[in-house]
């Protein structure tokens, strides 16, 4: 893996208090002249990306003007969710293009999933050591 | 083997409950040795919401084909 990030597991109290280190990356999203910074999930078991409600409301979206999405559920319920695309930004790595699952609930960070992000980048989880490496996929 | 009693009763349940039921029995399933599952059994967790995240093929085929197309230098 050449020309990639290397990003520690890290914990992140605004989702739990637990102090365990998670697999959370910190990204940056922009749409249009908006943009924020989040810490997102690589989650491997997403088919898609999530992004939670507030999220894109600070970035400035109305959540009516987006295309509704049909058939995305969570482990006990079914989201709600508009298609959204943003661009999406990692460390140093080139910025790219991602479309997300725009949810209407705030009880999950931003999630990075196998469409839209695992179909970009190569990712290598070492537990282990507690590390993440990343890099644009060839 | 579950009473048939009990399968109507559960059969009768609104959404809202059915849900509830399937939490309890989550909880009952949790194997306390474990760590992501001890995660999941506190309540008021967000991570007991989030996964995993599953899509329609539709959705999935629809993300997949967009993102091909805004990220392929033409």
């Amino acid at each position: 893996m050449t020309d990639g990030l290397i990003v520690p597991y890290i914990t992140n109290p605004r989702f739990a208090d637990d102090e365990l280190a998670r697999p959370f990356i910190p990204v940056k999203l922009r749409v249009g002249g908006n943009e924020i910074q989040e810490l997102a999930m690589i989650d491997s078991g997403a088919d898609v990306c999530v992004l939670p409600h507030q999220s894109g409301v600070n970035l400035g979206a109305l959540w009516e003007d987006q295309y509704e999405i049909v058939g995305l559920s969570g482990l006990t319920e079914n989201l709600e969710s508009r298609s959204i695309t943003l661009n999406l930004t990692v460390g140093n790595l080139p910025s790219i293009m991602v479309p997300f699952a725009w949810t209407n609930t705030d009880d999950l960070p931003v999630i990075l999933g196998q469409s839209g992000f695992f179909s970009l980048f190569d990712i290598c989880f070492y537990r282990s050591r507690g590390e993440i490496a990343l890099s644009p996929s060839t | 083997m579950i009473a048939p009693e009990l399968i109507n009763e559960l059969q009768r349940l609104n959404r809202e409950e059915k849900l509830e039921v399937i939490r309890l029995l989550q909880d009952d399933l949790v194997d306390e040795s474990s760590e992501w599952d001890n995660l999941l059994s506190e309540p008021g967790r967000v991570f007991r919401n989030i996964g995993p995240i599953r899509a329609s093929a539709k959705t999935i085929k629809q993300f997949e084909a967009l993102s091909k197309e805004l990220n392929t230098d033409d």
